[in-house]
C-alpha cells in the first residue's frame, strides 16, 4: 500500500509539476521535455500494464480537456503507451542507460507519431513537418530529462522488477 | 516480487482495451459534443485546480497592485501634509526658509526578514522595482516612520535600521508648535531630547521629522541626513519637567509597529529603468 501511494504521488507530482512549472522554464526554441510521457513511463515500469493504461488514460484526458476538439486523443495515445510499456517491462534490463534512454525516446516518439497521425487526419494538418521539427527533438529532450528521473525513481524504490 | 498470472494478464488487457476504447469513443464524437463532454469533465477534474491557481495568481497580483497603490496613497498623504504644514508655517510666521515637507517619490518594498528576535533592530526589505537608493533614506509604513536604510545589498535588496536601534538619533519637530528636538531610543522607550523645560509641549502632540540633519562623532563621524521634514513619527505620551534638569523629559509613543510589517515604503529612492538610468 505504501509503495502504491508513493508511486501514485510520484507520478502525479512529476506530471503536473513538471508540465506546469519546469517544462516552460527549460524549453529551448519551443521544444521541451514531455513530463507526462516520463510520468507514464515510470508508472508503467513501476506498476505494470493495468496502472500504466489507467494512469495514461487519466493523464491524457486531463491534457485533452485543454483541446476539446481532439478529446480522447491524448488519452488514447497515453493509455496505449502505458499498456504496452507495462506489458514489456519484464523484458527490460534495468539500470542500463542505453536501455532506459531508448525506452524514453521510443515512448515519446511513438506517442507523438500516433498523435500527429490522428491529428493530421482529423484536422487536415501536416504530419512530417511537425514530426521532424517537434516530435524528434522532444523525444531526445524527454529522454535526457527523463533518464535521471527514472534513476531517481529506482533509487527511491518506486520501480519494481517483474518476474 | 510479483508473479504474472494468466488472470492478471487478462485483467491488464481488459483494462488496456477499455481505456483505449473509451478514448477512441471520445475521439469519434462530433466536435460540439466533444466540447460539451470536455466542459462537463473539466468541471469536476481540472477546474478546481485552475480556480485555485487563478485565485493564487490573483492574490499575488492584487498584493503587488495594493503595494503600489499604498505607496501612491502615502505619497499623496505626504503632499497633503506638506501643503497643510506650509499653511501653518505661514500663519506661525516661520517664514519661507522652512521646507513644508517631503513631496518626492515613495517606493513600496516587501519585508523579507522581519524583526523576529526581541532585541533585533534591523529588517531586510526587497523592492518590487530596481532602485537607486543609498543609506540613510527614511523608511515608513502606512502609520509612520519606521527607520532608515542601513545597508544596500543591491538595487532590490537592503537592510533597514529600525528606530529601536540604540545609536539612532533623528531630528524631530512638534507639529503644533514647531519646536525641534532629537529623538532617541532609551531602554525600550522613545524620548525627545534637547527641548527646554519651559517649552510648550503637551501629551498628545504629534511628532514629525524636522528635516534637520544629524552630526555624529566617534567611529561613524560625519553629517547624516537629513530625513525630510514632515514624516509622522508618533505622539507625545508623557511630559515632565524635573526641577533639577534644564530639559524636559518627553516620551513619545511611535505610530509605526516595528514587529508586524509586510510592506514598507522607502522615501526618496529613484526607480531605475532597465537600461540603468532613472525612470521618470
Amino acid at each position: 500500500m505504501r509503495h502504491f501511494i508513493r508511486t501514485t504521488v510520484a507520478w502525479i507530482v512529476l506530471a503536473f509539476v513538471g508540465e506546469a512549472l519546469i517544462a516552460p522554464v527549460i524549453t529551448i526554441r519551443g521544444v521541451g521535455p514531455d513530463f507526462t510521457v516520463i510520468a507514464v513511463v515510470i508508472l508503467a515500469m513501476a506498476e505494470g500494464a493495468r496502472a500504466g493504461a489507467l494512469g495514461g488514460f487519466a493523464l491524457g484526458l486531463v491534457q485533452d480537456l485543454a483541446v476539446p476538439t481532439l478529446l480522447g486523443l491524448h488519452a488514447f495515445c497515453k493509455s496505449l503507451m502505458g499498456w504496452v510499456l507495462g506489458r514489456t517491462r519484464g523484458r527490460l534490463v534495468y539500470g542500463m542507460p542505453l536501455v532506459e534512454l531508448s525506452l524514453l525516446v521510443a515512448a515519446s516518439l511513438s506517442h507523438d507519431t500516433v498523435f500527429l497521425m490522428v491529428q493530421s487526419r482529423q484536422q487536415s494538418e501536416a504530419f512530417l513537418g511537425p514530426w521532424l521539427r517537434e516530435a524528434l527533438p522532444t523525444a531526445v529532450y524527454t529522454a535526457l530529462v527523463g533518464w535521471p528521473l527514472i534513476r531517481l525513481a529506482d533509487l527511491l524504490g518506486i520501480l519494481r522488477r517483474e518476474d | 516480487m510479483t508473479r504474472t498470472t494468466s488472470s492478471g494478464v487478462r485483467t491488464d488487457t481488459t483494462v488496456g482495451v477499455f481505456c483505449v476504447l473509451v478514448a477512441l469513443v471520445l475521439l469519434m464524437l462530433p466536435d460540439r459534443t466533444q466540447i460539451k463532454v470536455a466542459h462537463v469533465l473539466s468541471q469536476v477534474t481540472v477546474n478546481p485546480w485552475l480556480d485555485a491557481r487563478n485565485y493564487a495568481e490573483d492574490v499575488l497580483r492584487v498584493k503587488a497592485e495594493n503595494e503600489s497603490l499604498s505607496a501612491e496613497v502615502e505619497a499623496l498623504k505626504a503632499r497633503l501634509a506638506a501643503s497643510q504644514r506650509a499653511y501653518q508655517d505661514a500663519e506661525r510666521g516661520a517664514g519661507p526658509a522652512v521646507p513644508p515637507g517631503f513631496i518626492g517619490p515613495v517606493e513600496p518594498c516587501e519585508v523579507v526578514a522581519r524583526e523576529r528576535a526581541r532585541l533585533a533592530t534591523m529588517i531586510q526589505i526587497r523592492s518590487l522595482r530596481p532602485l537607486r537608493w543609498q543609506p540613510e533614506l527614511p523608511v515608513i509604513t502606512s502609520d509612520g516612520l519606521i527607520g532608515r536604510l542601513h545597508t544596500i545589498i543591491d538595487e532590490r535588496a537592503a537592510w533597514v535600521e529600525l528606530l529601536t536601534a540604540p545609536d539612532l538619533a533623528i531630528g524631530v519637530e512638534f507639529e503644533r508648535t514647531g519646536l525641534v528636538g532629537v529623538l532617541r531610543p532609551r531602554a525600550g522607550r522613545f524620548v525627545v531630547e534637547l527641548v527646554g523645560r519651559d517649552e510648550d509641549v503637551l501629551p498628545g502632540d504629534a511628532v514629525i521629522t524636522s528635516g534637520l540633519g544629524e552630526v555624529r562623532d566617534g567611529p561613524d563621524a560625519g553629517y547624516f541626513g537629513p530625513v525630510p521634514r514632515g514624516l509622522r513619527v508618533g505622539t507625545v505620551s508623557h511630559v515632565s519637567a524635573p526641577s533639577d534638569q534644564v530639559f524636559k523629559v518627553i516620551e513619545i509613543a511611535p505610530r509605526a509597529d516595528f514587529r508586524r510589517n509586510e510592506t514598507v515604503y522607502v522615501v526618496g529612492a529613484e526607480v531605475l529603468d532597465p537600461a540603468g538610468g532613472t525612470a521618470p
